[in-house]
């Protein structure tokens, strides 16, 4: 019997020639990333145990993006005790505020994790190195376990193979067809279990999709509580593949295999509460908004804002509404720079901030005060996500924040609408 | 550490989440870890006079999915200080990671247990063996037992005891490098 994907790589990282869904395993990580929110958390409960060093600080990666700009007393001293232990412990790859940026998307870009790589991370949202075939799994609080021994138990879990066929019509994006396949999944339409499943997605549309739209779906999907999700291991340059690269078995145990077609999708609208709560476009629009907010590790490539640039089309951010747009990392910052990106969002009057999470990570930069509407490609929306907790959180994709930020309330972003 | 333990079964139904059932969501987000604070919330929300009914020692029954929704672990700390056992029809493995780091004795595949135990029974669980008997009776229901390796990581007292004995091990992971 043939190994999925993850399979193999949980094999290989554990010593194995071969695991099955249900083993135990202990595997090996060649990375382990930390984002500044939690390192001081896991020094003080190893401090206080006795340890004074890690077991492999040169795997060890902290990437500061929840608070990349200090705006209390307490995030300044939270960065300097950040540097203070990255220096103690000799960390390995540390990246301070200013410097790669968000720690989902940057290591992609830089080389730092690569296709086949298994790592551990603090943070859910690393399944988006799934987007190139690596396979990040999140430890939450048992990361403190991996820093101190270098790994942590785990258990092999069940693949289920999606296949997306069908082109949708312009205006429809990738980030549509995640909030669309999670409400289809937690609906219980499609019959099966997803919770603690990794989805392996291909097919036509998937092979069509640049990095950016790969991201896009891994990161939507992640918050309903499948454990990860993986594409075809893909070169973040967009070169061939490498013979040596992981794929799975052409008989590889598969809980379920889901063929869908995503042909006739329209744009989809995330209702506050969850990303699984989507709803076509057209039940939302007209919704007066407050804030519009593109980036998060779930659209914060530059395609991204391409895209929503294009959607501007020389457009004013309309009036009494606040458009924060947040470039996931330094690269594509840089880049939007280089390319003009950034004079046609700050022509249209949107507010740039520095690269990382943004208000995402509980309104850092763009909090939302009691009763406010806002629409963002943020990578979540549950109550109190952006700040007050009777604000009303809408998650759209990057087209559709872009058309409600000119439009002043939720609109479609499709050509003919 | 002794793998049977007797007490009183407090029995729930399914999908009890750890968020709004076990512990109230505002404790949770407090943050807090101290087992005092936490103990007199335990189920609150749940049941106002379950607390009252435990005692130190009892298992807490449930069926399918216990501790669902996010894998928080207030609601476990409390347990733990407790010293309660869980036996539940199944958890999801995010969980159930939470509850063998806390070192809280488990059985999380006893299919039909909510059907098979009524609130209150006296119980002894044999964890090593997968057995439940009902004192009263002395009928003997049983389950798959908890699996060695997991048995010993309870046993090694969780996550922290695991720490602490790769700590020993390594003992150079105790010195600071030099400046």
């Amino acid at each position: 019997m043939g190994m999925t994907l993850v399979e193999k790589m949980l094999a290989r990282a554990s010593g194995k020639t071969s695991v099955k869904p249900g083993d135990i395993v202990l595997p090996e990580p060649e990375l382990v990333i930390l984002h500044d929110g939690y390192v001081e958390s896991a020094y003080t409960q190893l401090h206080d145990i006795g340890y004074r060093r890690v077991t492999h600080p040169e795997r060890v990666v902290f990437v500061t993006d929840h608070q990349v700009v200090y705006t209390t007393p307490a995030s300044i001293l939270r960065g300097r005790a950040n540097r203070r232990i990255a220096r103690e412990w000799r960390i390995g790859h540390f990246h301070d505020a200013g410097q790669g940026g968000h720690g989902h998307l940057f290591p992609m870009e830089s080389g730092l994790v690569r296709p086949g790589m298994f790592l551990f991370a603090y943070d859910m949202h690393c399944t988006n190195f799934g987007a190139i075939g690596a396979f990040a799994m999140r430890a939450g609080p048992n990361v403190v376990s991996v820093l101190a021994t270098g790994t942590t138990w785990t258990v092999v879990p069940h693949t289920l193979r999606v296949t997306l066929e069908g082109e949708p019509s312009p205006g429809v994006h990738p980030r549509d067809v995640g909030f669309w396949l999670a409400h289809r999944l937690t609906s219980g339409e499609l019959g099966v279990e997803f919770d603690y499943r990794v989805v392996e997605f291909g097919g036509a549309y998937c092979d069509r999709l640049p990095l950016s739209g790969r991201v896009a779906l891994c990161n939507t999907l992640t918050e309903i509580g499948v454990l990860n999700i993986v594409f075809p291991p893909m070169s973040p340059l967009g070169s061939a593949r490498d013979g040596t690269w992981l794929e799975s078995d052409d008989d590889a145990r598969f809980e379920h295999r889901l063929e869908l077609d995503v042909t006739h999708l329209a744009p989809q609208v995330a209702l506050p509460g969850a990303p699984d709560r989507a709803v076509p476009v057209g039940d939302t629009v007209g919704v007066a908004i407050d804030q519009a907010y593109l980036g998060s590790c779930g659209s914060g490539m530059y395609d991204d804002f391409q895209a929503a640039a294009d959607v501007l089309a020389g457009h004013r951010v309309a009036s009494g509404v606040r458009f924060i747009v947040v470039p996931g990392t330094v690269e594509t910052a840089k880049r939007m720079a280089r390319d003009g990106l950034t004079q046609r969002f700050l022509d249209a009057g949107a507010i740039l901030l520095p690269p990382g999470c943004g208000p995402c990570a509980g309104g850092a930069g763009g909090p939302l005060a009691s009763g406010e509407v806002s629409i963002s490609t943020a990578a979540t929306n549950g109550q109190g996500r952006m700040g007050a907790k009777d604000a009303h959180c809408y998650l759209g994709s990057p087209l559709t924040v872009a058309a409600s930020a000119i439009a002043g309330r939720i609109a479609d972003p499709r050509p003919a609408h | 550490m002794n793998w049977i333990q007797r007490g009183t079964a407090h029995v729930l139904g399914h999908d009890v989440p750890h968020d709004g059932a076990v512990m109230a969501f505002d404790i949770v987000l407090s943050r807090a870890t101290n087992p005092a604070e936490l103990i007199p919330h335990l189920f609150a929300e749940l049941d106002p006079g379950l607390a009252s009914r435990i005692r130190p020692g009892d298992l807490i029954v449930a069926g399918r999915n216990f501790l669902a929704g996010k894998a928080h672990n207030a609601g476990i700390i409390a347990l733990k200080a407790l010293g309660l056992g869980i036996l539940c029809e199944s958890m999801s493995v995010r969980a159930f990671q939470g509850v063998v780091a806390l070192a809280v004795p488990v059985l999380a595949s006893c299919h039909g247990i909510v059907e098979a135990l009524s609130d209150g029974d006296e119980i002894e669980v044999d964890y090593a063996n997968g057995t439940v008997t009902r004192c009263a009776t002395g009928e003997i229901l049983h389950y798959p037992p908890l699996a060695p390796e997991i048995r010993a990581m309870v046993g090694n007292g969780g996550m922290r005891g695991a720490l602490l004995a790769h700590l020993r091990a390594r003992p150079e992971l105790g010195q600071p490098y030099a400046e």
